[in-house]
């Protein structure tokens, strides 16, 4: 129950902070408008690459991605199965 | 005696406005003259008054356009004792200015719903504006469609102390009697036995706001 108030409390403070910062619109003119009031919601920070992950050079998408749709995370198997790729030198396939 | 002014108000729809003016109305009635000017384009109260067989207790006006102002109300209806007025669901509008700009008092109707009130929170800096204007005004939130089992209404009372208004001591109760009354063209005070809850929540909201 009184997580509950808290919690409610704080939703109602919240918006009234994010009320009072759209209500100064003059300094802001050249900010990228904002789709929504919510504070962004913090990212996870980026996984290490693996050398997979940055040296495959990937072929190119059929359609442009929307920019946040997918992570470039995740690689489908390597097309040069028979091959390694070096982390130093990401365009050179060499042979096993 | 001078006209006692109250303004029905809240920028969000649904909140509970027409409900609470049309009662309101119908219990200042058995006090003095009592008019309900409906300021909203939906006509809410207009329509409501105009059910029914027996006429309402309170006069029902509705009051459309922006050729009106907070002066024009005070000399066009200085004979009634109370006037209720219903807003519209939008504090940008010509109606709802002038309605705070009119008022002796702002009741503002809110849900127990976090949406409401993250919904209603402009409306006291607007009260604030009108008050440079309007050095009387007084503004009252009332919780409206309380459920007494549901611990989100219980956590309301201390979540709108956020607001900087002063919340009534008496909230109304989720009761499908409100709605039956609007039905039946009457308010609660016209539902016999089963409007008697309601009749002493909205006698006790008088009370507060008016005195005894």
């Amino acid at each position: 129950m009184t997580r509950l108030k808290d919690k409610l409390s704080a939703s109602v403070r919240q918006a009234k902070a994010a009320q009072q910062t759209n209500a100064k619109p003059a300094a802001r003119k050249s900010a990228p408008a904002k789709a929504t009031s919510r504070p962004a919601t913090k990212k996870p920070p980026a996984k290490k690459a693996t050398a997979r992950q940055v040296t495959r050079p990937q072929p190119a998408p059929a359609k442009a991605a929307p920019a946040q749709a997918k992570p470039a995370v995740s690689v489908s198997a390597p097309k040069v199965s028979s091959s390694t790729v070096s982390p130093l030198y990401p365009n050179r396939v060499w042979p096993d | 005696m001078a006209t006692r002014v109250i303004a029905v108000i809240n920028q969000k729809g649904g909140a509970g406005k027409t409900t609470l003016s049309m009662n309101l109305a119908a219990g200042l009635s058995q006090r003095g003259d009592t008019l309900v000017l409906d300021l909203d384009p939906q006509g809410s109260s207009r329509q409501w008054a105009s059910l029914g067989n027996a006429p309402f207790p309170a006069t029902v006006k509705q009051v459309g356009g922006n050729k009106w102002d907070a002066k024009t109300l005070h000399q066009n209806y200085k004979a009634y004792a109370y006037l209720v007025l219903d807003c519209p669901p939008s504090i940008d509008s010509h109606a709802s200015l002038q309605a705070l700009r009119a008022c002796d008092l702002a009741l503002i109707p809110v849900l127990p719903s976090p949406i409401d009130l993250w919904a209603s929170l402009r409306l006291p800096q607007e009260i604030e504006e009108a008050r440079k204007i309007n050095k009387r005004l007084q503004a009252r939130l009332v919780l409206n469609q309380l459920e007494p089992k549901s611990a989100l209404s219980a956590a309301m009372h201390d979540a709108i102390a956020e607001f900087g208004i002063k919340v009534l001591d008496t909230g109304i109760r989720r009761r499908a009697v409100y709605r039956s009354a609007a039905l039946e063209g009457v308010s609660v005070y016209q539902m016999g036995s089963r409007g008697k809850d309601a009749v002493a929540e909205i006698e006790a909201i008088i009370n507060e706001v008016i005195g005894k």
